[in-house]
Parts: C-alpha cells; sequence; structure tokens
C-alpha cells in the first residue's frame, strides 16, 4: 500500500516536472516567435563613441548631432575618447557588458583599422551600427549598417578644383606663365591620419595626372599642421626653400592651419592674393582671410553641418529599416535642407562645395550662411 | 686642482713629526686620505657641472647647425634660422619656467601645455571684450600665476607633483572647454599684433622676450637667495630642511613660475594666430621636458641652468627643421627627438660620473 502510494507521489511529481518545464518551453519559445521587434527598437537613446569634443571641431559635430536628434525626440549619450582607440575599446566593452540597448550605436572610431575588432563585436549586439565622420576601411563594411558623413575625397576633390581654378586665374592675370611648371606647396594633416590620406588622393584625382606631367611641381611639403599655430610652424620650416624656388599655390588641407601659413607667407616676403594663392581644406573657425582675399578658396565643410547630417540618416533608417545599396551624396541646396531620402544608402555624403573669397558673403548652405557654418 | 690649492683643504701636518706618535701620524694620512677622496670628486664636479656639461650642450646644437649647413640647402638661411629661434622660443619660455621645477626635486609639471591653452583662451576673450592688450596680459598671468600656485601648494603639501599636475591638466582644460562650448575665440581685430608679430631688427618679439627671460630666470637661479634655496633642495632635499629653507614655499614659487611661463607662451599664441583655443600647444609638454634633459639639468634636480635649456630648446627645433628640410616624416622626427633625450640623459649621466642623480 505505502509504495503504491510512493510510487503514485513520484508519477505525480514527475508529471508536474513535465508539465512546468513545458510551459517555460513554450513561454521561451512563444517569446522568441513574437520578438519581430528589432534590438532597442522601444529605446528614444542613440550612444555616439567619438573623438573629444576638446576638438573645435568635434564639438561643433556633436552639437549638430544633438540638435537633430532633438528635433526627432532622440537623445544622445557621447563617450568620448582622446583620439585613442584603445580608450574608445574599452568604453565600448562597458557598454556592451552593462547591456546598453540603445536605439542606434554611431561610431567615429579613433583608428578605424585598429578599432575593427570592437567594431565586429558592436555589430554582434544586434544593435544597428552606423559609422560616421571616417569612412569604414575595407573588410569591416559589413560591420556597419551604413555610414553618413564627411568624404574626405570629395574634400580634397573640391580642392583639386579650386587649385586648378587659381592655375587659370593666375595665368590669365599674367602672374604666372602657363609654359612653366606652377609650383606647389602642401601643408598636411599628420600623414597617417586617414582624413589627411583621402584629402590628399581627393586633390590627386584632379590634378593628379597634371602632376605627373609636370604641369604642376611640388616644392615643399610640411606636416602636423592642424590649426593656426601648427600651420605657421609648418610652413616656417618649409619656408626657406619656398623663398629659393618661390611658389605660387600652397594648399593646406584646412582653413585654420591655411591661417597659419598666410601669416608665414607674409612674414616670409610673400604676398596671399598677390603672388601665391592658399587653397584650404575646409572652412574652419573664421572665414575673414577668404573675405580680405589672403586666401582663394575653401570647401564648405561645416562641422555641424555634417554631425547634423549624419545624425538624420540614423533616424531616416530607424523609421524603415531599409537600407539601397550604393552612394548618396546629399544635394548643395542653398535655402533649405534637401529632401532626404527616405530609404538611407549604404554610403551617405554631405556635400563639400568649393567656395571661393569673393563668393563667401552671399553663400547659403542648407539654409545658412557659410559664416555661420564655418564659423565654430 | 691640487688639495694645496683647493680652500678648506686637508689639516695641516703636526709641525714636528718627531713630536707626534706613530699613531697620531697615522690618523693623520687616513684623514688626509678621507679629505682628498672628498675634494677630487667634488672639483671634478665643478669642472664637470661649470664647463663639461654647458660645452656638451652648445656643441649639440653647434653640431646640428653645421651638419644641416653643410647638407641641406636652405638650412643656414636667414629666414629658417629665425624660424628656428621663433619656434624655439616658445619651447624655450615654456622650458625655463620647468627648470626651476627641475631644479626644485619636483621633476616636471604636466600641466604647462593645458596652462598655455587657458591662457591663449583668457587673452583672446579678454581683447574681444575690449580690455587691451596690457590689461589682457596682466591679467592672464595673473591666472596663470593662480594655476601654478594653486598645484605648488598641493605638492609643497606632500602631494606628488606627477600626478597633481596630471590631474590639473585636465581640470585646467576642462573649464575653458564648458565656458567656451569648445569655441575657438577670434581675435577679431589687430590689436594683439604688437605681442604676436612684431619684430625689433627683424627678429620676432617671441625671441627678444626668450633671450631677456634666459637672463632674468640665470641670474635668479644664480644670484639670488631664491635661486641658490632652490638648487639646494633639489641638489639634497633633507639638508636643505635641516638649513631651515621654506621648502613649502620654494614649491609654490617653482611651480607658479613654471605657470606663469607657459601663460607667456600661451599669449604669444593666441596674439601671434588670432585665436584662443584648448588645442593650442597641445604637443608641448613633452617637447620642453625634452628641452630640460637635453640641457643636462639633473632630473632628480639640484643641478641645471637655464642658458642650457635654452640650448636644449634650440637643439630639438634645429633638428627637427633639419629633418623636415631634409624631407622626413613626423615619424622620423619623433624618433629621433626621442633618441636624443635618450642620448643627451645617458651622456650627462655619464657625465655625472654615473651618479644617480
Amino acid at each position: 500500500m505505502r509504495r503504491a502510494q510512493r510510487t503514485s507521489v513520484r508519477r505525480g511529481r514527475g508529471l508536474l516536472l513535465l508539465a512546468a518545464s513545458l510551459v517555460v518551453a513554450l513561454v521561451a519559445v512563444g517569446a522568441g516567435c513574437g520578438d519581430d521587434e528589432p534590438k532597442g527598437a522601444d529605446s528614444k537613446e542613440i550612444i555616439v563613441f567619438s573623438r573629444t569634443s576638446s576638438d573645435t571641431y568635434q564639438a561643433a559635430w556633436q552639437r549638430g548631432m544633438v540638435k537633430t536628434a532633438t528635433d526627432n525626440g532622440y537623445t544622445v549619450t557621447f563617450f568620448e575618447n582622446n583620439a585613442d582607440q584603445n580608450e574608445q575599446n574599452n568604453q565600448v566593452s562597458q557598454q556592451i557588458g552593462g547591456g546598453a540597448e540603445p536605439a542606434a550605436f554611431a561610431w567615429m572610431p579613433a583608428d578605424a583599422s585598429a578599432g575593427a575588432a570592437t567594431l565586429k563585436r558592436l555589430s554582434e549586439t544586434g544593435i544597428p551600427v552606423f559609422q560616421v565622420n571616417q569612412l569604414p576601411p575595407a573588410g569591416t563594411e559589413d560591420y556597419v549598417v551604413a555610414y553618413a558623413g564627411v568624404n574626405d575625397v570629395i574634400n580634397g576633390r573640391t580642392s583639386g578644383e579650386l587649385i586648378a581654378e587659381a592655375r587659370d586665374e593666375m595665368i590669365a592675370d599674367g602672374r604666372i606663365s602657363a609654359s612653366d611648371p606652377t609650383r606647389l606647396a602642401i601643408i598636411k594633416f599628420h600623414p597617417e591620419f586617414a582624413a589627411s590620406i583621402d584629402r590628399l588622393a581627393g586633390m590627386r584625382s584632379v590634378i593628379g595626372a597634371d602632376i605627373d606631367a609636370g604641369v604642376y611641381e611640388i616644392v615643399g611639403e610640411a606636416e602636423d599642421a592642424v590649426d593656426a599655430a601648427t600651420g605657421f610652424d609648418a610652413a616656417s620650416s618649409i619656408m626657406s626653400r619656398l623663398q629659393e624656388t618661390g611658389v605660387d599655390i600652397v594648399y593646406a588641407q584646412n582653413d585654420a592651419s591655411a591661417a597659419g601659413v598666410i601669416q608665414a607667407l607674409i612674414e616670409g616676403g610673400f604676398t596671399p592674393g598677390d603672388d601665391v594663392e592658399v587653397i584650404g581644406g575646409n572652412c574652419r573657425d573664421d572665414v575673414s582671410d577668404l573675405t580680405s582675399g589672403l586666401q582663394f578658396g575653401t570647401g564648405l565643410q561645416g562641422a555641424e553641418l555634417e554631425g547634423e547630417f549624419s545624425m538624420q540618416m540614423i533616424i531616416n533608417y530607424l523609421n524603415n529599416r531599409e537600407v539601397a545599396a550604393g552612394e548618396y551624396e546629399a544635394p548643395a541646396t542653398a535655402d533649405g535642407y534637401p529632401d532626404w531620402p527616405e530609404t538611407i544608402s549604404k554610403y551617405n555624403f554631405i556635400p563639400n562645395p568649393p567656395v571661393k573669397g569673393d563668393e563667401v558673403d552671399g553663400y547659403r548652405l542648407w539654409g545658412q550662411s557659410m559664416v555661420a557654418w564655418c564659423s565654430y | 686642482m691640487s688639495i694645496e690649492q683647493h680652500p678648506g683643504g686637508p689639516p695641516e701636518p703636526p709641525a714636528s713629526a718627531e713630536e707626534s706618535s706613530r699613531q697620531e701620524v697615522q690618523q693623520w694620512r687616513e684623514l688626509r686620505a678621507q679629505r682628498l677622496a672628498q675634494l677630487r670628486p667634488e672639483s671634478w664636479a665643478d669642472y664637470r657641472a661649470r664647463y663639461l656639461i654647458p660645452t656638451i650642450s652648445f656643441l649639440a646644437v653647434v653640431a646640428v647647425i653645421v651638419i644641416g649647413g653643410a647638407t641641406t640647402p636652405g638650412f643656414l638661411s636667414q629666414t629658417n634660422m629665425l624660424s628656428i629661434i621663433r619656434i624655439a622660443a616658445l619651447t624655450g619660455i615654456m622650458g625655463l619656467g620647468m627648470t626651476f621645477i627641475t631644479m626644485s626635486g619636483s621633476f616636471f609639471s604636466l600641466s604647462s601645455a593645458q596652462t598655455g591653452a587657458l591662457c591663449s583662451i583668457s587673452f583672446a576673450a579678454m581683447i574681444t571684450w575690449g580690455w587691451g592688450w596690457p590689461a589682457s596680459l596682466i591679467v592672464t598671468l595673473l591666472i596663470a600665476a593662480a594655476v601654478g600656485a594653486v598645484q605648488g601648494a598641493f605638492v609643497a603639501a606632500g602631494a606628488n607633483p606627477v600626478v597633481i599636475t596630471i590631474a590639473a591638466a585636465a581640470a585646467i582644460i576642462g573649464v575653458p572647454a564648458i565656458l567656451t562650448d569648445s569655441r575657438a575665440i577670434i581675435i577679431d581685430t589687430t590689436e594683439a599684433h604688437v605681442i604676436g608679430r612684431s619684430t625689433g631688427f627683424g627678429v620676432p618679439i617671441q625671441t627678444w622676450t626668450f633671450i631677456a627671460l634666459i637672463v632674468i630666470a640665470q641670474f635668479v637661479l644664480v644670484r639670488t637667495r631664491f635661486g641658490r634655496a632652490v638648487t639646494l633642495a633639489g641638489a639634497n632635499r633633507e639638508a636643505a630642511k635641516a638649513a631651515g629653507l621654506p621648502i613649502a614655499r620654494i614649491e609654490v614659487w617653482t611651480f607658479t613660475l613654471a605657470s606663469i611661463t607657459a601663460g607667456i607662451a600661451g599669449i604669444f599664441v593666441a596674439a601671434q594666430s588670432n585665436r584662443g583655443l584648448i588645442t593650442n600647444l597641445e604637443a608641448t609638454t613633452l617637447e620642453v621636458i625634452a628641452a630640460v634633459l637635453i640641457g643636462g639639468t639633473a632630473i632628480q634636480g639640484g643641478e641645471g641652468s637655464m642658458i642650457r635649456t635654452a640650448f636644449g630648446a634650440m637643439f630639438i627645433v634645429a633638428i627637427n627643421s633639419l629633418l623636415v628640410l631634409r624631407g622626413y616624416s613626423p615619424a622620423i622626427r619623433t624618433l629621433v627627438e626621442g633618441l636624443a633625450v635618450v642620448a643627451g640623459v645617458s651622456l650627462f649621466w655619464l657625465a655625472r660620473g654615473g651618479a644617480k642623480r
């Protein structure tokens, strides 16, 4: 009798355990089947891994990101690094380890190649990852939903066009001879900086053949110029050579360094705007050298504009979760924002129109004056 | 230098050897031997401090100039020489202040570049507010002095100078970043050009200021009680304390002076470029330390010279200029700079007889 009771109790327990297991399995399966929502879909936060905002470009870029995010009901959390990929890798690990589930991650690597493994980990979270400001290197494209931001090759192309235009004007004015090589000096960022490499490639895509053919002669190159002070130092370091060979056009990779170059040229006995023309890579800090005629021209690449655009593309994706193959270059509309594509592309670029000094005052892009976009 | 020529030499032998016991003679001989052992290295130390180490510093600069002139067109041109002394002036001015800290035995300040950036911003802001350059300059230097004095006070209270100045660097750069929203402060007048762009006899004002500060700083270091106290505090901290020197006050003053020189450099950068930026002077801290070390100032303090620091700054800028003109990449230039510091420090260590200092 007792044995029968014990057997019955054991059977009951077994059935109970089986039933419980089935319930747990059904709940788990049900949860999985019903999870149509992508990870982070309920979140209104976008996490951005970026370089330090102590840099004026980065600070303005962040303001643009925040503005567009706020306008669309999102918040932005920035994790900044001091141009240190290792520091950024640690920040990503902390966010993944802490179970962060934002609507999207925006990834501005300090060093895109060195950060590839971290980008892969970020993509494996299932949350959409967008690369911004620096194009993804070959082999890492699949880790990001899309790229949105500046294209430094386009930037360099703009500079190449301005160099060619400056040469044509100088020949037309009789300041230089078409039969002599045009003497070109190049003042670069740090030569291993991806933006520097891409801008040079873009510049060469326009005038590279002429350089090789001897139409241009590169008479001096200096590096490590990112702002007015370092631009001055870089240009001063090759000034004795420029005085010896002469120089017709100087290409500096941004306008802040171009300001230092202009001062060094003046102190070296040159007259920018007269016997030498200075081309800046992108407008930065202020436009007084352009409007005063000391600088020939620049590319309009506003930092805040780039931040707004990158965030806009992220939000457009979050609205329909679709990406078209190929590239999209936003048009340089004057009086308002362009009509954004409903479906973003794999590569989305801001416009980078060339602007000459005498065009600055009246130039407008996306509803703002050039002065407003370029003063930060 | 013979034992007889040195003031305060060993004791004289007894007037009559016959009157002394053999034991007394032996004691005297032992005493003389000890005294000689003390004096010989000291006279060598005198020689190397006064002549050998300065000669090495000077010859290093001369060697770069001679090699550069012989191998690189344009290196010895007036323009390039002016460019070298102008760029060296900023590194050198900051180096003079840093030398006071190193001489006092507190190693280095790692917040000099940030102090300079802060001062470039405050000077630019004051100019744009219409304060005029004299008032902007004075108030900015007072801010620099206060920033340095606070760090010096922490060090005087026993904090590690390296740790304190790293922390200070973050704080110093954080405040203007918040206040300016990381925007550049553009000086839209030519008012600051009198500081940033004027010249005297064709030489930039930065260079004249550098030369004047070398003279003043060397005078303070060698001819004033404060300078001698700084040297003694670095040479032997315990002895300095025992002698009643105000070590805490020395710490505060050395950091204050270093901060003021960083402030002067920051003002020059802002006035020259018409911009106050938190990235101004960003990469100068290591160059300044290199200038001090290549100048032969002992890392642990007590031995050094402002003139040698100036040579150190000249050496770094001259070799950098030479490598740029020869087309070497920044990576090579950084490598050479690092090797120069290692070679310089090793050479000075050997010249000091391999002593710990």
